[in-house]
């Protein structure tokens, strides 16, 4: 757009009254300079910001340190409320401060807190489905296995946990697989509770009621006596509290009409994938395959 | 009415006046200020999108662990939160300087808010270095970073540690829950999408840094910093959840 030379060297009309170039007197009353904060405010938020990560760090670990040393188990929502709580208190420090918000145009701040509406209400409307299926099906409401069932994911024939730990054994031998496996888990290699026998564990992910779809996807009825039921996870001789406190459920009636994606129980391919069984099936023998040595207990 | 243009000259300026207060801003604007909230409007707008696009991973993360507690479980145990910690302190830090930055634009010191955000940079560096060579790196392939020589080279190889792969990639052979590559494709799809984000945002500091080397940001406009340091922001919010989520809650 080329502007006529006139433009530039006429003056534009700008008194106390009338301003030509803002003629409805938007800009009077504030210079509009922008607000700048000072680095002491900064300095004070980046250190209260590191004071909460260190707190939030300090507080999972604290969790962990009463499990092992003094076996107290706090609730699951400590751990969870806990960590999220500092990580919002976090973050409208980052968006007040560091982004501005708190000195900004208020349209700014009501535009993301809609889009933290908007994320409420996925989170919101995903949680009312997840936990109450049951309440529409009676045959989702049984318990979740723990861990799932693992029939969705396959390679191999087989789930691929399953077949990524079997083509290990079958490179190195079932020696071999346990020495380098004791190895890993003892010389701090396995992360936050590396070298560390858990306790028996967090009750972060267990004391939640579980109802859901997982029932309807296993491949056979739930046990009828819980004792041997969800074997999973102990494997590794941890106990990681998946069974404690399980109550004794009657197995619910799963429908062969849902069951038609269901690869056939008892097959080869169902070994390590599923500790459910049908109550007149034999138990599967575990996890772990054939010819593997035992675990002691570490 | 009259579209004719009766602004004050940008270019009347004194010739040796540096180029942010020769700027003139669009010619469809009332004033310099409209323009800067203009932008800003528009880029927390685009910063809303961002918080939905990490918002579906997050809501993934609620489904799966909602259904497979003890994956996650398992999987934030053969996390080390020291890694993760070390980055969100880098992060943090990085955030603070970014700030500096703009409030070294805003005072004009010119020398100080180019020295901030070339230690933003080197922070974003340390953040994607500390992510790839430390976790991403020994937990795909088993090899192990260590610049101390301990093991009398830079990189070491443990059996069996790798193989912490997202799907049908997965070959870990000491895990115990089935639903562990769900766990791995959850943690890699949302640290890798952050690590592009800091990788997009790095390059974002890299040419405002070198706008500022000429002149283009200062106190009456530094319009494209201030955008930087919102989406680094952004970058180190998004971090602020991720962190707690994958590391800490077991």
């Amino acid at each position: 757009m080329s502007q006529p030379t006139t433009a530039i060297t006429s003056p534009h009309r700008k008194t106390a009254e009338f301003d030509e170039l803002d003629p409805h007197g938007f800009e009077k009353g504030h210079a509009h300079s922008h607000f700048i904060v000072g680095t002491f405010t900064l300095r004070t938020v980046l250190i209260a910001l590191l004071a909460l990560t260190a707190l939030t760090i300090g507080l999972a670990q604290f969790e962990i340190w009463i499990q092992g040393f003094l076996d107290i188990h706090l609730p699951w929502w400590v751990n969870v409320i806990g960590a999220m709580t500092i990580a919002v208190i976090k973050s409208f420090l980052v968006m007040a401060f560091f982004m501005q918000l708190r000195y900004d145009n208020p349209l700014n701040t009501i535009l993301m807190l809609f889009c933290f509406f908007a994320l409420a209400l996925f989170l919101f409307f995903t949680g009312l489905d997840l936990f109450s299926r049951n309440r529409i099906y009676e045959f989702k409401a049984g318990p979740i296995v723990a861990g799932g069932t693992g029939t969705g994911v396959n390679k191999e024939g087989k789930p691929i946990v399953t077949a990524a730990r079997e083509r290990a054994i079958a490179a190195w031998g079932p020696e071999r697989y346990e020495q380098i496996r004791q190895e890993i888990k003892s010389h701090g290699h396995g992360g936050h509770a590396a070298g560390r026998t858990l306790p028996a564990s967090s009750t972060a992910s267990q004391s939640r009621p579980r109802l859901g779809p997982s029932d309807a996807l296993t491949a056979v009825a739930a046990p009828a006596d819980a004792s041997h039921g969800t074997t999973h996870g102990h494997e590794d001789g941890v106990d990681r509290g998946q069974n404690t406190g399980v109550p004794n459920r009657a197995a619910p009636v799963v429908p062969d009409q849902i069951l038609h994606s269901s690869p056939a129980s008892g097959g080869p391919s169902q070994k390590g994938m599923t500790p459910r069984h049908t109550p007149d099936a034999p138990v599967p023998s575990q996890v772990i395959p054939e010819g593997t040595p035992s675990k002691g207990g570490h | 009415m009259t579209t004719l243009d009766t602004r004050p000259p940008g270019p009347g300026a004194p010739e040796k006046a540096p180029l942010w207060a020769r700027y003139q801003h669009g010619h469809h604007w009332r004033t310099a200020a409209d323009e800067f909230d203009a932008c800003k409007l528009g880029f927390w707008l685009f910063l809303t999108t961002e918080v939905l696009l990490f918002g579906g991973i997050f809501c993934a993360y609620f489904i799966f662990r909602s259904l497979y507690p003890a994956a996650w479980q398992e999987g934030s145990q053969s996390l080390d939160w020291r890694w993760g910690g070390l980055n969100t302190v880098v992060l943090l830090l990085s955030s603070y300087t970014m700030a500096a930055s703009i409030y070294a634009i805003q005072t004009n010191q010119q020398a100080r808010a180019r020295r901030n955000l070339l230690i933003t940079l080197v922070f974003g560096g340390a953040f994607l270095c500390i992510k790839f060579l430390f976790e991403y790196l020994p937990k795909w392939t088993g090899w192990h970073f260590d610049p101390t020589l301990a093991h009398g080279a830079l990189f070491h190889f443990v059996e069996g540690y790798g193989g912490k792969r997202p799907g049908s990639l997965f070959t870990y052979p000491f895990a115990t829950d089935p639903h562990m590559p769900l766990w791995w494709s959850i943690y890699y799809c949302g640290t890798a999408i952050h690590a592009l984000h800091v990788v997009i945002g790095m390059a974002l500091i890299a040419r405002v840094y070198v706008r500022a080397g000429r002149g283009h940001y200062g106190p009456s406009h530094y319009t494209m910093v201030e955008m930087t340091g919102l989406y680094w922001h952004l970058v180190d919010l998004i971090w602020i959840f991720l962190f707690p989520l994958l590391y800490l809650i077991h």
